[in-house]
């Protein structure tokens, strides 16, 4: 018997948000994590666009092919753009809109953090989406902070791979005691599509992070793209979890609950995962083994704190 | 959304002068005029392939087929479904080899689809009603066919259905061949072999019983008044041990002649201790004849256990019931009493020598190792051949223990009459199980449709090839429609390194629960109790379907360029759209059962 993607099918074969002809590269994963979303999301959804490959692929000016109201704006200001966006709508009542930020990790993690760390901190109603294929694919493969270690890219070529570990946004963003983060990955739509709905209900800073496979800088076969994020999650690498605020009484007693959504039946070493990407092909042995590690200090962590949550009854 | 709609959706937009641009940059229009698909260089198609299951079994048979009607609680369809290919559900439901479950993908994750089980399970299901199909209209063709073993009733039955007039021969007073004289009543018991046959007599097959050929009616005869013959008449000939045909012993018997005792109803007289040689099926089976006939029962193989013909199974199974393996070991004389009774046999160790061209080791004797068994009966099964004494001034080939056939099944032969010559099973060059025998009968009817037709027999055989292996299909030769109404690729094989086992759920096979060894051995009564509908719809539905859509929506969740098509609601499956498909191969990476391939375009 076959694990069925539970997503309700009338969704998945009638209306449709997102529209081809994008040019995005063969392979990519981003546009299947917005098929999904915007099948979570509905169509009372207004999308905000820092630099990034999709602001790019989804159509140039005069086209869009997102059936969905969408803004363009500089690099630094996809939050306080949606911020802006966001309390406008509310001053027209409309409540009913959900505002996401589509931004890559670039947007998120480097350029756009001000903007982000602003809005998140305000606790302002909107969806921060950051689809992280791990460098600054759309400009050619450089180097962002949420490159891994050991990954080959332009600004990090053979004989100098990046040696710094990925910046931890998931740990950033809940220092900033946000109303829900969530990681998920295409590979698990159903889960993706769940996380989606989960975010339009609630009212708060949402932030959510998609891992998100790029063909190109990856250095892998388009066809395998799904498969390298599946893989991501098997090994732990990625591990896919929800953490959601459940307000206190009174103020200053907010709890935050843990949840590990997608448990892998399959536990895979992380070489698996790295093995089968280009990207990594240069990496030693001893690098490997630091991922590894901490990739199961990541999972132990993560296990720790969901049992503190289970126990603690929320 | 149909291909079409889509287009008419395309709005592209060209500024026909400055005045055309908005003061506020808005779209107003979508990408759609951007058709994506010229980057492809290899595209998506779907397209059902062969199952490991289906290329493994030596008939061909469509499991995959009949495993989604049954799970769909489609019985009779199901049956229908199984009979295209496989005409005696209920027969090789019991005693087949199981050459697809070794074969099946499902063991790459938990275990194997309990395969025969359910096979069994739909023969039964139809074994009371009308089992057997409307015939083609006769072709005034005359076939006879020589003995009515597995063979001899496959060919009986695909040549009826294809128009033939079919004449059954059989020496016997009741048909069935080694179904009845070989295989043991708790294997295979006798009202279901009766059962198939009494469909093939209204089918309009007719019986020759206790007709020999050479002694009722002799061969001349029956190649100038029949058209085709098929001889299917089997290996009954037991090979004899040289030691045991000098000892001038009563108390020494081939497995065969005490199978064939026993269920001619007699209950030969064996005494205490039985010593079987031999490691086929027939000494297994004669071994459990023995052990339920009341005796304790010594079974000496010269070779080691892995290397038994025997089914493993069945191997267990007399273990269970108390059957005694001495691997390793050969008899080397009898000594023999006073009263020419049997005292013991002395019998000597042996150790896995030179490998043979078989690919087995050619035991030897270990020098000075012997010990003794002591035995009141021998029996001995180390093999079987077929008897051809009655094609001895026909066959061109008189030094060959079995008839040579070509690949079509005919054989040369310098026969006066018109009647062209085709043999299978046993008697044949074919492996000698059930399942090859029902083949080769499937096989032999086909080549004589196509002499009959002109068509030429190699050529056909090559297109409707299932798979890889040597199998063909009926329901291709008749053209029939599969299950899944999309195109096939057939001679291509899923096996396991093309399933995504990521996406199915690990669940515990079927494990039936049969009687106790000490209970069984007792009597002669079948032991193996038949599925309840439940346990073999839950059976069923552990089914992988490699290699055939089931519509699991994997391919339409995935495609990142939104060009699968959905049609479920109209027809059948998906289409694609190839005006936007970038051929990525996604959709075909993450089909769980590969029911797309990639082509080149």
């Amino acid at each position: 018997m076959q694990r069925k993607i539970a997503i309700p099918r009338e969704l998945l074969v009638d209306e449709e948000l997102m529209l081809p002809g994008m040019t995005s590269c063969q392979g990519c994963a981003a546009p299947i994590s917005m098929k999904i979303a915007l099948k979570a999301l509905g169509n009372r959804t207004v999308i905000v666009f820092p630099a990034c490959c999709f602001c790019v692929f989804q159509g140039g000016y005069p086209y869009s092919n997102l059936k969905v109201p969408v803004i363009h704006c500089p690099f630094e200001t996809s939050a306080v753009v949606a911020s802006g966006a966001a309390a406008a709508l509310d001053v027209r009542g409309e409540k009913d809109t959900t505002v996401m930020v589509w931004a890559g990790d670039g947007g998120t993690f480097d350029i756009g953090i001000q903007a982000l760390s602003g809005a998140a901190e305000r606790n302002d109603n909107i969806l921060f989406v950051c689809y992280d294929n791990e460098a600054y694919m759309n400009t050619g493969i450089q180097r962002s902070s949420a490159t891994p270690m050991g990954a080959w890219t332009t600004t990090t070529p053979a004989g100098s791979l990046k040696s710094e570990p990925k910046k931890d946004i998931e740990q950033i963003m809940l220092a900033h005691h946000i109303a829900y983060m969530a990681t998920a990955s295409p590979a698990y739509p159903d889960d993706l599509y769940r996380k989606f709905q989960k975010a339009r209900q609630i009212t708060g800073m949402k932030f959510i992070h998609l891992l998100s496979a790029c063909p190109p800088g990856w250095r892998i076969d388009p066809a395998d793209s799904v498969r390298t994020m599946r893989l991501a999650t098997q090994s732990r690498v990625f591990p896919i979890y929800e953490v959601t605020k459940q307000t206190g009484a009174a103020p200053g007693e907010d709890t935050w609950e843990y949840d590990i959504t997608v448990i892998p039946e399959k536990e895979v070493p992380v070489s698996d995962y790295l093995k089968s990407q280009g990207r990594f092909r240069l990496m030693t042995d001893d690098m490997v083994m630091k991922i590894q590690k901490q990739a199961d200090r990541k999972w132990r962590d993560l296990v720790e704190k969901r049992d503190a949550t289970r126990l603690s009854g929320v | 959304m149909s291909v079409k709609k889509r287009s008419e959706m395309a709005v592209r937009y060209e500024f026909k002068s400055y005045r055309d641009i908005t003061p506020m940059h808005v779209s107003t229009g979508n990408m759609l005029y951007n058709k994506t698909g010229s980057w492809r260089f290899i595209k998506p198609v779907y397209e059902d392939k062969t199952p490991a299951c289906q290329n493994a079994c030596p008939a061909g048979n469509d499991i995959e087929g009949w495993l989604k009607l049954l799970g769909k609680r489609e019985f009779e369809k199901a049956y229908w479904h199984l009979k295209r290919e496989e005409p005696f559900p209920a027969i090789l439901g019991r005693v087949c080899f199981r050459f697809c479950e070794t074969a099946c993908n499902r063991a790459g994750l938990d275990s194997s689809i309990g395969i025969r089980e359910l096979e069994r399970f739909i023969g039964d299901q139809a074994i009371s009603g009308a089992s057997y199909p409307d015939v083609l209209p006769d072709n005034g063709k005359r076939l006879a066919v020589i003995g009515s073993g597995p063979a001899g009733m496959s060919a009986a039955y695909f040549a009826r259905y294809l128009g033939f007039a079919v004449t059954i021969f059989d020496k016997e007073d009741l048909p069935g061949g080694i179904l009845r004289l070989g295989i043991p009543a708790y294997r295979l018991p006798r009202e279901v072999v009766a059962a198939e046959f009494d469909g093939l007599v209204r089918m309009g097959v007719e019986m020759k019983l206790h007709t020999e050929i050479g002694r009722d009616i002799s061969m001349e005869d029956i190649v100038s008044t029949f058209d085709y013959v098929f001889l299917a008449t089997g290996a009954h000939q037991s090979l004899s041990l040289d030691m045991a045909e000098s000892s001038g012993c009563g108390r020494i018997m081939s497995g065969l002649s005490l199978l064939q005792r026993v269920a001619r109803g007699e209950s030969p007289e064996l005494g205490q201790r039985v010593v079987v040689i031999g490691g086929g099926n027939t000494a297994v089976d004669a071994a459990r004849t023995a052990i339920r006939l009341g005796s304790q029962v010594t079974v000496l193989y010269r070779r080691s256990e892995s290397e038994m013909p025997a089914h493993p199974e069945d191997v267990r199974e007399a273990c269970e019931e108390g059957v005694v393996f001495r691997f390793l070991a050969a008899p080397e004389h009898i000594c023999l009493l006073p009263d020419a009774t049997i005292e013991k046999l002395v019998c000597c160790e042996m150790t896995p020598g030179p490998l043979d061209a078989t690919g087995r080791c050619t035991p030897v004797r270990k020098e000075g190792m012997t010990f003794d068994v002591p035995a009141d009966t021998l029996v001995t099964a180390i093999g079987e051949a077929p008897a051809l004494d009655y094609l001895q001034s026909f066959m061109l080939n008189t030094a060959s223990s079995f008839i040579e056939t070509q690949a079509d099944l005919s054989v040369a032969c310098r026969l006066p009459g018109k009647a062209k010559v085709f043999a299978g099973g046993d008697a044949g060059q074919t492996p000698r199980t059930v399942v090859h025998a029902v083949a080769s009968g499937k096989r032999a009817a086909i080549a004589m449709d196509c002499d009959r037709k002109g068509l030429d027999a190699a050529n056909v055989f090559q297109q409707i090839q299932v798979g890889d292996g040597s199998a063909i299909s009926f329901s291709r030769y008749m053209s029939w429609l599969p299950v899944n109404p999309v195109p096939r690729n057939d001679q291509c094989v899923v096996d396991r390194r093309k399933i995504v086992y990521d996406y199915f759920i690990k669940a515990p096979g079927l494990r039936k629960v049969i009687q106790p060894g000490e209970l069984r051995k007792t009597a002669f009564t079948p032991y193996q109790p038949s599925l309840t509908p439940d346990e073999a719809l839950t059976e069923a539905a552990r089914c992988m379907h490699c290699g055939r859509c089931t519509e699991c929506d994997n391919c339409l969740i995935f495609c990142p360029d939104v060009s699968i098509l959905d049609q479920t609601r109209d027809s059948f499956g998906y289409a694609i759209d190839y005006d936007y498909c970038k051929g990525c191969g996604i959709c075909f990476a993450e089909c769980p059962r590969n029911a797309i391939s990639m082509i080149e375009e």
